[in-house]
C-alpha cells in the first residue's frame, strides 16, 4: 500500500514529491466504488522501438529492455503523476466553493482516492492513497504544513534533508 | 410530452415473412420486411394513455423490426459468446474506418464541440442490439407480425402455416406479445381486390382483429431510390449459426444491390406503407400494450396493499428464506385474448422449473409503462424493483430529475454488473456500454454535465478495466467532455487512458488522436490569477513554469513510438527528442527532487537510455532511408553538454609556470604605477601569435543517466576579418576523436585551432554530431550581467549582450623573448645579493624601444645600469639618511637599453636580486615592452625558481643601559648555522631617527665557522630632538583617529624623516643598491607587520596611515660575506623599539569609545569595528610603559674596621627617565623589609629615606641614601619601592598634569648587594 504526496506551488509546479509505503494493514471497509475500479497497466508501451515496429536492423545491439520488472499497477511514475494532475482540476472546483483547508477524498481515479490540503498561502499538497484514512491523513497534512511553514519557498524544489526525514517520519506515523 | 427514449428502449417488433412474400419483395429489388418498416420508425404524433387514463402525447415514437428466425436463431447463440463477437465487432468496425474518421476530424476547427464519429459509431452499435437478454425485457419481441402476400399459391394455407410456426425462443424470452397478421397484396397479384378483400376478412374472422390488408403497387420497373433514414447497424449472425438457419434468412446479396439507405418504392407505396405502421401502432400495438400494463398494474397494486406488505415485511423481519409467491404467474396472466394460448405458438419445456424463467411480469410492467410514458407508474415500479434488488437502477437515471441520487443510482447499476472479478465478462462490458448509451443519449447535455451528475465519470466508471475498444471510447468520450466541462487536465488522463486501451487493441490512428488531444490539453495550462509579485519575488518568469515532468513523457514517449511504427519517423523523432528535455537535467524540478531520495516509483522504461534507444533507432532508420539527405536541420537538442562558463582559452605561452593570480597581481601593479603616466594601455597578454596553435578547453557534463556519444566534437569560429570561406582557408581547427560521457559525468576536452592570419576570432559554439547522428551546435555564449543603471532596466530584467569567448590572433610583430642566461638550480643564502644576467632578445619584425620589468610586491631587484662601472662599490658612509618615510608601493624598473632593439638583436640586462626570506619560491618577473612612446606596451612572462637557506640566526636584544654614557645597550647575536661555510661579517649599520647607536667594540676579523656565535653590542644615545617623534607620531594619531571614525583617508604622506646611521667598520665599501635594497626591505617588513596586526585594514591605503620608520625604532643591517662561495649580501633586522612612549594614542581611543555608539544593524561590522580597535590599542603607535628606570650600584665591597664603631656606607641610586618625551617626578622610598633574598642581610639604611625628584625627558639623576652596618655582611640593595607620575609634557602655566601613575619595585630576581667586611679581624 503506498502513499503519493506532492507539494504544488501556487503556479502548480511541484516542489516536493515522496512516495511512502505504509506498513499498516488496509482497513476492510474501503468504498465499494473505488474497489471496484479497475488497475492500470501500461504493458503495451514497453518494449524496444524496433520490437515494436518490427523493423529488423541487424546492426542493432540493443538488448531488449521491454522485459522490464513492473511495479505493479497504477504504480507508474507517469501515471501517478498524471493523477495528481488531473485532480487539480476538482480541487480546484472544490477550493473555490469551500474554504475548508483539507478537501478530504476529493476525486478518485482507479485505486486512487486523492486528498489535498490548500494553505492560506495557496499551496496545494495532495496526497494520493488507496484505504480511507481521513484522521490520519489529516493530522499527516497537518504536519506537512507546519514543516513547510519553515521552508516558506514558492517555486524552488525543496531539497532539505531535514524537511524530507521529517515529513518521512510523519509519514511512517500517521499513514 | 415524454422524453424520448433511446431506441434501445423501444418496441420490438419481430416478423416472419412468408416464402411468397420475400418472393415478391426480391422481385421488386425491396429488402426484407423488417428493412422496409423499420425505415417508417419512429412515428410523429402518437398519444398514449398512462394508467390514470392521461394521454401521453409523443413527439415521435419509435419501434424496431427485425426477422423472427434471426432473433431465434441469435437467442441460441450462447450471451456471452455473443457479447464477445459484438464488442469484436465494433472494434472492427471502428478499425475500419478510423483512419478516415480521424483525418476528417482534425480538419475541424472546434474539435471540442462536434460529435465524435467514433462515439456515434459506438452509441449506434451499442443501440442496434436487438436481442432479447435474460436480465432484461427491452429486446423480447413485443409483437410479432406474421406477414404474407397474395401472390402465393394459397395465401390461407400460408397465413395458417404461419400461426401454426412454433417460436423457437429459449425459456427465458417473455412471450407476451401481439400476434399480428399482415396480407400484402401487390397490385400484379393473381388475386383481385375483392379476392384480396375476402381473404383479409377471412383471416380476420379467423385469427381475430389483428390483421391488415396493405395494397402496393410494386411496379415492375422499380421507381427512382427514395432515402430513409440510416439503419441501426446490427452484429451480423455468427457464421456457424449462420449455417443452420440459412434458409430461413434473407440473402444478403438483396440488400446489397439496394444503395445505402434508399428504398426502391414509389411514392404511393410508401404512402400506404406509413399508413399501415401508423395503424398498426395506433390501433393494435399501444391499445394492447395500455391494456397490458393496466392488468399487470392491477396485479402489482394488489400486491402493495397493505396485508400482502406487511407480509412482506413480516417475512423480512423474521428472516423466511423461502421465495415468497409473487405476483400471479407472469405466463399465466399474459394469456390474454391475444394470443391464442402459450403452448399453442411456444413449445413449452417440460421441466419448466429447471429453466431460467422470463423476465418477471413486474419488470415488463415497468418497461411497458416506460415506453408508454407512464413514468409516475414506471419510477414507482422501477423503485420497488430496485429495492427488490431485481434492476431498475440503470433506467431510473433516464426519468427521475437530476439530484444526486441519481448519480448513486448509476453506480448502483455499474456495481450490480461488475462482479468483484478483475477480468470484467464481455457481457458486462457490453451492458455497461449500453447503459452509459443510455444515459448518455437521453439526459440532456446540461443535465448530464452539471455537477450534480457529473455524467462524464459514469462513462469512466462503465469502462471499468476493460480493455477494449468500447471502453476506451467511453473513456475519450469522458474525456471530450471533461474538456466542454473544462477540465482539461482530467480530460488528458482520460485520453490517455483511452489512448493506451485502444493501442491494444492495436487501432492505432485513434490511438494517436487521443494521445495528440492529451498532448495538447497537457500543454496548455489553465489561466493561473496569481499576482505578478508572485512571479518578481522569486525572479522567476511566469513562462517558467515546470509542472509534472512524467505527465509530459509519459505521452509523448508512447506517442513518438505510435509515430515511429505508423511510418512518420521524423515525427517521431521530434518525440524522442523532446522527451529528453524532462530527463534528468536540470529542468526537471521533480527530477531534481528524486535525485537524493530513492524515488522507487521512478519506472525504468522512463529512463534516459530507453529514450535515447528508441530516438537513435529512429534516427539511424530515418538515415538508412533517406540517406544524406534526411532532413535534420530542424532537429534541435533540448540538452546541454558544453559548460560555457567553464570553458576557457589556452595559449601556448600560458604554459609557463607561476599562479595566474601572481601575473594578475604584476599586471595591477603595472597598470596602477602606468595611469599616472601616460594612457598607452598593455596589451593583454593572452593574444595568440599567427601560427601558433591555442587550446579551447571545453568542459562537457552529461546531465543523462545514461551514457552518450559525442562523435566528431569541434569549435565554431567567427571572425572578424571574414566569412566562413576566409576561416576555412585561414584558420584550422582540430576536430577532437569521438567523446564517450558515461552518466552524470565531466570532462573537458581540448580543441586547438591555429589561424594562419591575424584576425580577431569569435569562438560562437561547439559542434558535435549527437550520438553520431545528430549534427549539433551548441552555443558558447554566456548571458551577460544583470544591468541596473537605468531605472527601466531596475524594473524589468535587462541584461548585458551575451558573453563569448574571445581570442586574438596577432602577428608576432613585436615579440621580446626573455630568458636568464643561466637557467641552472638556484640557491641562494638568506639576505644574499645575486647578479643575474638576463637575455633580451627581440623576436617580432618591429623595433623596441622601451622595456619594463615588473617584480611581484615581494621580490627584491635592482636594474644595472648600463655604465655600472660608474657606479661601483664606494666606501662613502652615510652620516644621516633623508627617507621620505613612505611605504612607497613597489613599481616596476626601467630597463635601459643601449639603443633600440631591432629585430632578431639582442642584449643583456643584469638583474640584482636580493634574496628575501627562506624557502622555495618563484622569481616571475614580467616585462613590459613597446616600441616607442605612444605606441601600446605588450609584455612577456619569465619564470625563474630559486630556494633561500639561511645561514645566519641573528637575534636582538635591547635594554636600559646601567651605564651613564648610554641610555639603552643593545645587543647582537649571530650564530653560522649553515653546515660547512666560513661566513664573515663585514660590517654592521645601525639606523634610527631619535638613537644614536656607538659599537661598543670593534668587528671580529676571523670568519664564524659553522656553529659558531658572536655578539656585537652597541649602546645607544638618544640625539635629542624629539621633533621627528612627535611630527610622526601626530600623524599617525591623525589618521588613526580618521579610520576609527570611519572618514575617508586622505592620500597624504606622513612628515620625512632623517635616519642616523652608524658604522661598525670604516673602511667597508657598500655595493651601489644596497640603499635600494634596505628601503625595500624594510617595506616589506612593515607591510607584513601591518598586514598581520591590522587585518581589517585595506593595503592600500597602509602608504597614508603608517610611516616606514617609527621614529623610536633602531635597525641593523648586517653585511656579510661567504668568501668560499663567492656570496655576500646582507640581512636587514629591525625589530627594535627603544624609549618609553606613553599611549600616544589613548585620546583617540577614548574619543572613539565615548562617542554615541552608532550600533550597526550587522553583528559582522560590529565585530569588525572592534577588532580595528583592539588592534589599534594593541599597536606600537599606542604602547605605554613606565620610563623611570632605577640603577642601583651593585657589588660594592666596603671595608671596615667595625672595632671603631658602626660602618656608614653610602649607596648610590641612579634613576633614568626614559621617556623622549614627557616629564616623570618620582618618589623613591627605602625599605629593607622588601628585599627578595633570602641569603642576603636586608640593607639597614638610616638617615633620610624617601627621596622625591622630578625627571626631564631623558634626564637622569641620583640619590645617595647611607647604609649603617653594624656588623659586616652582604647586605641586599632591593629593598626599594619607587613611585612614578608621568607628567603631561609643555603645559604653559607649568602646572604639573599627570598623565600616568607607576610602582615598581626591585625585580625579585634582583640580587645587588654592597658587601662590608670587618678589617678589624685579623
Amino acid at each position: 500500500m503506498s502513499h503519493h504526496l506532492f507539494l504544488l506551488s501556487p503556479s502548480d509546479t511541484p516542489i516536493y514529491s515522496l512516495t511512502h509505503y505504509s506498513t499498516k494493514l488496509p482497513q476492510p471497509t474501503s468504498s465499494s466504488l473505488s474497489s471496484n475500479l479497475p488497475t492500470w497497466s501500461t504493458s503495451a508501451f514497453a518494449g524496444t522501438l524496433t520490437a515494436l515496429s518490427g523493423a529488423s536492423n541487424a546492426t542493432q545491439s540493443h538488448h531488449v529492455q521491454g522485459g522490464s520488472v513492473r511495479m505493479g499497477g497504477g504504480q507508474d511514475r507517469h501515471v501517478i503523476q498524471m493523477i495528481a494532475n488531473a485532480s487539480l482540476d476538482v480541487i480546484e472546483d472544490v477550493m473555490r466553493k469551500e474554504s475548508a483547508m483539507y478537501l478530504k477524498s476529493v476525486d478518485k481515479f482507479n485505486e486512487w482516492t486523492v486528498s489535498a490540503f490548500i494553505t492560506p498561502g495557496n499551496m496545494k499538497f495532495i496526497l494520493l492513497h488507496e484505504t480511507k484514512n481521513d484522521d490520519g491523513i489529516r493530522s499527516f497534512f497537518h504536519d506537512v504544513w507546519e514543516l513547510y511553514l519553515k521552508f516558506h519557498t514558492a517555486h524552488s524544489p525543496i531539497r532539505s534533508i531535514v524537511f524530507d526525514t521529517r515529513v518521512r517520519a510523519s509519514a511512517k506515523k500517521y499513514l | 410530452m415524454a422524453r424520448v427514449l433511446p431506441s434501445s428502449l423501444t418496441p420490438h417488433i419481430c416478423i416472419i415473412p412468408s416464402p411468397d412474400l420475400e418472393d415478391l419483395l426480391q422481385s421488386s429489388s425491396l429488402p426484407s420486411l423488417p428493412h422496409i418498416l423499420q425505415s417508417f420508425s419512429p412515428l410523429p404524433q402518437v398519444t398514449t394513455r398512462t394508467t390514470a387514463l392521461t394521454t401521453v402525447p409523443h413527439a415521435c415514437f419509435a419501434l424496431r423490426f427485425s426477422d423472427l428466425a434471426e432473433i431465434e436463431a441469435a437467442c441460441r447463440e450462447d450471451e456471452e459468446q455473443r457479447a464477445t463477437r459484438t464488442i469484436d465487432w465494433i472494434g472492427d468496425r471502428i478499425s475500419k474506418r478510423c483512419t478516415k474518421w480521424v483525418d476528417d476530424f482534425e480538419k475541424i476547427h472546434d474539435r471540442d464541440i462536434a460529435r465524435t464519429p467514433w462515439w456515434d459509431e459506438l452509441r449506434r452499435c451499442a443501440e442496434g442490439d436487438h436481442v432479447p437478454a435474460r436480465d432484461e425485457g427491452w429486446n423480447h419481441p413485443m409483437s410479432i407480425i406474421l406477414a404474407v402476400s397474395t401472390t402465393a399459391p394459397n395465401p390461407l394455407q400460408a397465413i395458417t402455416a404461419l400461426h401454426s410456426r412454433t417460436l423457437d425462443f429459449p425459456s427465458w424470452v417473455d412471450v407476451t406479445h401481439l400476434i399480428f397478421t399482415l396480407i400484402i397484396h401487390p397490385k400484379d397479384s393473381p388475386l383481385s381486390d375483392e379476392e384480396a378483400g375476402a381473404l383479409f376478412n377471412a383471416v380476420k374472422k379467423q385469427y381475430g382483429l389483428h390483421t391488415y390488408l396493405l395494397s402496393l403497387e410494386l411496379s415492375s420497373p422499380p421507381p427512382p431510390p427514395v432515402s430513409i433514414p440510416a439503419l441501426v447497424p446490427r452484429l451480423p449472425p455468427s457464421t456457424i449459426l449462420n449455417g443452420s438457419v440459412d434458409g430461413a434468412r434473407p440473402d444478403p446479396k438483396t440488400a446489397q444491390t439496394v444503395p445505402l439507405n434508399t428504398l426502391r418504392m414509389s411514392e404511393q407505396d410508401i404512402s400506404q406503407t406509413a399508413r399501415f405502421t401508423r395503424e398498426f401502432v395506433t390501433m393494435n400495438l399501444v391499445p394492447w400494450m395500455e391494456k397490458c400494463v393496466i392488468e399487470w398494474n392491477e396485479a402489482y397494486s394488489s400486491s402493495r396493499r397493505l396485508p400482502s406488505r406487511l407480509f412482506t415485511s413480516t417475512r423480512r423481519l423474521f428472516g423466511t428464506s423461502s421465495s415468497p409467491s409473487q405476483a400471479p404467474a407472469h405466463s399465466s396472466s399474459s394469456s390474454t385474448s391475444s394470443l391464442p394460448t402459450r403452448s399453442h405458438t411456444h413449445s413449452v419445456p417440460q421441466s419448466s422449473s429447471t429453466l431460467p424463467p422470463p423476465p418477471s411480469q413486474q419488470r415488463r410492467l415497468a418497461e411497458f409503462a416506460t415506453i408508454l410514458g407512464d413514468f409516475k407508474l414506471a419510477v414507482s415500479v422501477w423503485e420497488s424493483l430496485r429495492k427488490e434488488g431485481k434492476g431498475g437502477s440503470d433506467i431510473l437515471p433516464l426519468l427521475i430529475a437530476p439530484s444526486p441520487a441519481v448519480q448513486l443510482h448509476v453506480s448502483h447499476a455499474l456495481n450490480t454488473l461488475h462482479p468483484q472479478s478483475i477480468e470484467l465478462p464481455s457481457h458486462a462490458q457490453l451492458r455497461a456500454l449500453l447503459y452509459a448509451v443510455r444515459w448518455e443519449s437521453t439526459l440532456t447535455i446540461s443535465d448530464f454535465l452539471s455537477n450534480t451528475l457529473e455524467g462524464e465519470r459514469w462513462l469512466v466508471w462503465a469502462a471499468g478495466n476493460a480493455e477494449e475498444p468500447p471502453a476506451a471510447l467511453l473513456l475519450a468520450h469522458a474525456a471530450l467532455l471533461s474538456v466542454r466541462k473544462d477540465a482539461r487536465r482530467r480530460a488528458a488522463l482520460w485520453y490517455f487512458f483511452a489512448a493506451n486501451r485502444l493501442e491494444k487493441c492495436g487501432i492505432k490512428p485513434l490511438t494517436m488522436y487521443f494521445l495528440r488531444r492529451a498532448h495538447e490539453l497537457s500543454i496548455s495550462r489553465p489561466e493561473r490569477p496569481l499576482s505578478p509579485s508572485f512571479w518578481i519575488s522569486e525572479n522567476k518568469q511566469p513562462s517558467d513554469f515546470q509542472g509534472f515532468d512524467a505527465v509530459m513523457s509519459g505521452i509523448e514517449h508512447p506517442l513518438g513510438r505510435l509515430l515511429y511504427t505508423t511510418g512518420d519517423v521524423s515525427g517521431a523523432i521530434r518525440y524522442f527528442l523532446g522527451l529528453l528535455r524532462w530527463s534528468s537535467a536540470s529542468s526537471s524540478p521533480l527530477a531534481q527532487l528524486s535525485n537524493h531520495t530513492v524515488d522507487i516509483t521512478k519506472d525504468p522504461d522512463n529512463s534516459d537510455k530507453v529514450f535515447l534507444e528508441d530516438f537513435q533507432v529512429a534516427i539511424s532508420h530515418l538515415k538508412s532511408i533517406y540517406g544524406e539527405q534526411a532532413r535534420l536541420e530542424d532537429l534541435k537538442l533540448p540538452l546541454r553538454f558544453v559548460v560555457p562558463s567553464q570553458t576557457c582559452v589556452r595559449l601556448a605561452r600560458d604554459s609557463v609556470d607561476g599562479e595566474q593570480s601572481e601575473w594578475e597581481t604584476r599586471e595591477e601593479i603595472w597598470s596602477s604605477f602606468w595611469k599616472s603616466r601616460g594612457k598607452e594601455r598593455l596589451e593583454q597578454s593572452g593574444k595568440a601569435a599567427v601560427g601558433e596553435a591555442f587550446w579551447v578547453d571545453i568542459t562537457l557534463r552529461n546531465p543523462l543517466d545514461t551514457e552518450v556519444t559525442l562523435a566528431n566534437p569541434t569549435v565554431i569560429i567567427e571572425s572578424s576579418s571574414g566569412d566562413a570561406a576566409w576561416i576555412r582557408d585561414n584558420v584550422v581547427i582540430e576536430t577532437a576523436e569521438d567523446t564517450v560521457l558515461y552518466a552524470k559525468e565531466s570532462r573537458i576536452i581540448s580543441i586547438a585551432i591555429k589561424s594562419s592570419k591575424p584576425a580577431s576570432l569569435a569562438i560562437t559554439g561547439v559542434a558535435y554530431d549527437f550520438l553520431g547522428l545528430l549534427p549539433t551546435v551548441e552555443p558558447l555564449a554566456r548571458r551577460g550581467r544583470r544591468l541596473q543603471e537605468t531605472a527601466q532596466q531596475r524594473q524589468t530584467v535587462t541584461y548585458a549582450p551575451d558573453v563569448l569567448l574571445k581570442l586574438d590572433v596577432e602577428e608576432a610583430s613585436q615579440e621580446l623573448a626573455v630568458a636568464f642566461v643561466d637557467d641552472g638550480q638556484l640557491v641562494l643564502a638568506e639576505g644574499e645579493c645575486k647578479r643575474m644576467k638576463l637575455w633580451m632578445s627581440n623576436a617580432g619584425s618591429r623595433d623596441i624601444g622601451e622595456v619594463w620589468v615588473v617584480p611581484g610586491a615581494e621580490d627584491q631587484i635592482w636594474i644595472e645600469p648600463l655604465d655600472s662601472a660608474s657606479v661601483s662599490a664606494t666606501s662613502m658612509k652615510w652620516k644621516t639618511w633623508q627617507s621620505d618615510n613612505m611605504i612607497v608601493p613597489p613599481t616596476p624598473y626601467g630597463i635601459p637599453l643601449a639603443e633600440k632593439l631591432v629585430a632578431a638583436k639582442s642584449t643583456e640586462v643584469t638583474v640584482v636580486f636580493h634574496a628575501g626570506r627562506k624557502g622555495k619560491q618563484d622569481l616571475s618577473l614580467l616585462f613590459v615592452y613597446r616600441e616607442a612612446q605612444g605606441s601600446p606596451f605588450h609584455c612577456t612572462r619569465v619564470t625563474r625558481s630559486y630556494e633561500v637557506v639561511q645561514c645566519l640566526q641573528i637575534s636582538t636584544a635591547s635594554h636600559p643601559s646601567h651605564s651613564r654614557d648610554h641610555s639603552f645597550s643593545l645587543s647582537l647575536d649571530l650564530a653560522n648555522i649553515s653546515s660547512s661555510s666560513y661566513v664573515e661579517i663585514n660590517q654592521v649599520t645601525t639606523m634610527s631617527a631619535s638613537w644614536s647607536c656607538s659599537p661598543l667594540a670593534e668587528l671580529e676579523s676571523e670568519p664564524l665557522r659553522p656553529s659558531q656565535s658572536a655578539r656585537i653590542s652597541f649602546g645607544a644615545t638618544s640625539t635629542g630632538d624629539c621633533t621627528s617623534v612627535n611630527a610622526v607620531s601626530a600623524f599617525v594619531s591623525r589618521k588613526l583617529s580618521n579610520v576609527l571614525h570611519g572618514q575617508a583617508i586622505e592620500p597624504d604622506s606622513p612628515p620625512p624623516l632623517e635616519l642616523l646611521c652608524g658604522h661598525v667598520s670604516q673602511t667597508f665599501a657598500y655595493e651601489p643598491f644596497v640603499a635600494h635594497f634596505i628601503m625595500d626591505a624594510r617595506r616589506i617588513a612593515v607591510s607584513h607587520t601591518l598586514a598581520q596586526s591590522h587585518p581589517r585594514i585595506p593595503a592600500s591605503s597602509y602608504p597614508s596611515i603608517f610611516p616606514l620608520y617609527n621614529p623610536l625604532s633602531v635597525d641593523f643591517v648586517i653585511f656579510w660575506r661567504i668568501p668560499s662561495e663567492q656570496r655576500s649580501g646582507h640581512i636587514l633586522v629591525s625589530e627594535i623599539t627603544l624609549g618609553a612612549s606613553h599611549a600616544a594614542l589613548r585620546e583617540v581611543l577614548e574619543g572613539v569609545e565615548s562617542a554615541r555608539v552608532k550600533r550597526s544593524m550587522y553583528a559582522e561590522t560590529q565585530r569588525e569595528k572592534a577588532e580595528t580597535l583592539q588592534a589599534i590599542r594593541d599597536s606600537e603607535w599606542n604602547a605605554e610603559m613606565n620610563p623611570i628606570v632605577v640603577n642601583v650600584k651593585d657589588g660594592l665591597v666596603v671595608e671596615h674596621d667595625f672595632s671603631k664603631g658602626v660602618c656608614k656606607a653610602p649607596v648610590e641610586f641612579a634613576i633614568r627617565n626614559h621617556s623622549l618625551s614627557h616629564p616623570s617626578r618620582f618618589i623613591i622610598r627605602l625599605d629593607p623589609r622588601q628585599h627578595s633574598s633570602s641569603t642576603l642581610l636586608p640593607a639597614p639604611y638610616c638617615g633620610r629615606m624617601t627621596f622625591r625628584g622630578l625627571l626631564e625627558p631623558l634626564q637622569s639623576t641620583s640619590v645617595l641614601a647611607q647604609l649603617c652596618a653594624t656588623h659586616p655582611g652582604t647586605y641586599s640593595l632591593s629593598g626599594w619601592r619607587l613611585e612614578t607620575e608621568v607628567g603631561e609634557p609643555g603645559t604653559d602655566n607649568g602646572s604639573w598634569q599627570v598623565r600616568h601613575r607607576y610602582e615598581q619595585s626591585a625585580p625579585s630576581d634582583d640580587s645587588s648587594s654592597i658587601v662590608i667586611s670587618d678589617i678589624s679581624q685579623p
